[in-house]
């Protein structure tokens, strides 16, 4: 099956992911080549099964409802790990703000 | 023989009767390394300082170490995080993040006494069938440098095929360390799903992925499986079931009485006639020791890919949507916005098969199609699991071949993603339905190894396990002595 340009965009646009325009004819035609082999599931016949959606067959698996601590040298790392830092707090992006 | 040569049961002895040192043992690999990984590109990094400390101090203990691992020399495949460690699961947008953590497994095999030796390569996300898809260089097959290693944990089976490491850890999610195993003439087991801790297991499809052991013998994978199985509280999905001790388990495993089915569906036209052919004289062979071997049919075959390639998407496009440049990792804010900061990152971050397998499940998740492609892939799932499971009431074990072929020519299969998916073609299946598998070598075809498959029901580890001992005893496969 093809997808449509309509289409593509679509998806790159609920993925965040921003296809350069050299690429975007590669991309439509291989995840079209993809969508085509997998719609052999169409052929399935699936009347009567439950979905399922885990497969350990484990049930509710609680730990202790107990605070657990990150020690000081892991909290370090997070910290460390972030694009931006600032007093000690991960510096992110305002959700409304610009930049 | 030379000391990374020897399989880990080797090493252990070899510790214990005090014939060579740990330091020797730990030197001996790391000399290989340096002289062979820039040709193979097995390793991401060498953790060789550190090593070679570890192994000082399993040297100079006066307590003799009993631990089973004591003193011996590991790899772990960078999708598996170990605290302070750069992981990179292969990809530009972890480059240079560094583990809050360790994974539980790893931290298993330390508490063992295993010394790590460094990290290996992968395909990015562990999202490929040869490793050629790594940010970070293709890894080449020890038996013929033109030859891909098979992937994603290609890093892994070619390092304990070019003795760059006693064993290796990897990871599993649609064939990942049977396949590389395969084409590299080495043992690869994916437990039953549950088996071993997913907690430091960079996520990628989180119903299908497991961590195994890539060894030398079946003797060794199930060590390094008794080192790491077992419950983890910080892993729900791990099973709550005691477990057995598998290297005790596989001295005393008698097949006597067993019932092996070979699935007509695998000896299709998609497999190398002389792999077949390899398969069919171990079966024989079997046969005349007084296991029955029957034929069976698994019809829903042929819905295993598809289904895979639908749900294991749709779990990646939500699992990799953490790497958005806001924690770690990557991150472009060069853009005015947030959304910015998402796109840009993602896109200029993520390599073309995950953006491709992003995509696809985005599409499979979507509004409208949800049903059609999600929905009914889990209704697909669960038949496949039922269809097993019936199997599995009329015989105990499957042998099946491992993958179509032996290892092609890097390049060969990189213009078309799907011919690329077909070659998960007899491995999917005992992810699809959480079952343990195994792939051992079974011979050469074109001078290049191939692999066995047994696939067994859930929790049936042992006798896979069990089985694969026998059968390596049987085929007697010459390892590689790479040079």
């Amino acid at each position: 099956m093809k997808l449509s340009d309509k289409e593509l965009k679509h998806l790159t646009s609920l993925a965040k992911i921003k296809l350069a325009n050299d690429e975007l004819n590669k991309f439509q035609k291989q995840v079209s080549d993809i969508l085509t082999f997998v719609d052999e599931l169409k052929k399935m016949d699936v009347t009567g099964a439950d979905k399922i959606s885990q497969m350990s067959g484990e049930v509710n698996n609680w730990r202790l409802d107990k605070k657990y601590e990150a020690s000081g040298k892991q909290k370090k790392r997070i910290h460390d790990a972030a694009p931006e830092t600032k007093d000690g707090f991960l510096k992110v992006p305002g959700i409304f703000s610009d930049l | 023989m030379e000391l990374a040569h020897l399989t880990l049961h080797e090493a252990r002895q070899g510790l214990a009767r005090k014939e060579f040192s740990s330091f020797e043992l730990t030197q001996s690999f790391l000399k290989r390394i340096n002289k062979y990984n820039s040709d193979i590109n097995s390793y991401l990094s060498v953790y060789s300082k550190e090593a070679l400390k570890q192994a000082k101090e399993f040297d100079d203990a006066d307590v003799i170490k009993t631990n089973p691992l004591a003193g011996l020399p590991l790899a772990i495949k960078d999708n598996i995080l170990i605290e302070g460690g750069i992981v990179t699961a292969g990809s530009k947008i972890l480059e240079n993040y560094q583990a809050s953590f360790t994974a539980t497994a790893v931290k298993r095999l330390k508490e063992c006494g295993a010394i790590i030796l460094g990290k290996t390569n992968l395909d990015e996300f562990a999202m490929g069938s040869s490793t050629e898809n790594s940010a970070f260089g293709v890894t080449k097959n020890p038996w013929d440098t033109k030859k891909v290693p098979g992937g994603t944990s290609g890093g892994s089976a070619s390092a304990v095929t070019a003795d760059l490491c006693l064993s290796a850890i990897g990871s599993d999610t649609g064939g990942s360390i049977r396949q590389p195993a395969s084409f590299c003439g080495c043992v690869g087991y994916k437990p039953t799903y549950g088996i071993v801790s997913r907690y430091g297991l960079i996520a990628m499809a989180s119903s299908f992925d497991q961590i195994g052991p890539l060894a030398k013998t079946v003797k060794d994978a199930a060590l390094l499986i008794d080192c790491m199985a077992g419950h983890d509280t910080y892993d729900s999905t791990t099973t709550t079931k005691n477990l057995e001790n598998f290297v005790d388990g596989i001295a005393k495993f008698k097949p006597s009485g067993m019932t092996i089915g070979m699935p007509k569906e695998y000896f299709s036209k998609d497999l190398d006639s002389q792999v077949a052919e390899l398969i069919q004289d171990e079966v024989l062979a079997l046969e005349s020791q007084g296991i029955k071997v029957k034929e069976v049919s698994l019809p829903l075959t042929k819905y295993n890919l598809p289904v895979y390639y639908i749900i294991m998407p749709s779990e990646v496009s939500s699992n990799l949507g953490r790497y958005d440049g806001i924690r770690y990792g990557f991150s472009d804010r060069s853009g005015k916005t947030l959304e910015s900061v998402y796109i840009n990152t993602k896109s200029n971050g993520f390599g073309q098969e995950v953006k491709r397998r992003i995509l696809i499940g985005t599409y499979s998740l979507s509004s409208g199609y949800y049903e059609a492609y999600y929905g009914r892939a889990q209704k697909a799932r669960n038949l496949i699991k039922k269809e097993f499971e019936d199997v599995f009431k009329e015989v105990d074990l499957l042998i099946t071949p491992t993958a179509p072929g032996p290892a092609f020519d890097i390049g060969a299969k990189t213009a078309s993603s799907v011919d690329m998916y077909m070659q998960d073609i007899f491995t999917v299946s005992a992810n699809v339905a959480g079952l343990p598998a195994l792939s051992l070598p079974v011979g050469l075809v074109n001078g290049l190894p191939v692999g066995l498959q047994i696939i067994g029901p859930r929790f049936a580890d042992l006798p896979v396990l069990g089985l694969a001992n026998i059968l390596e005893q049987q085929i007697a496969f010459s390892r590689l002595e790479y040079v």
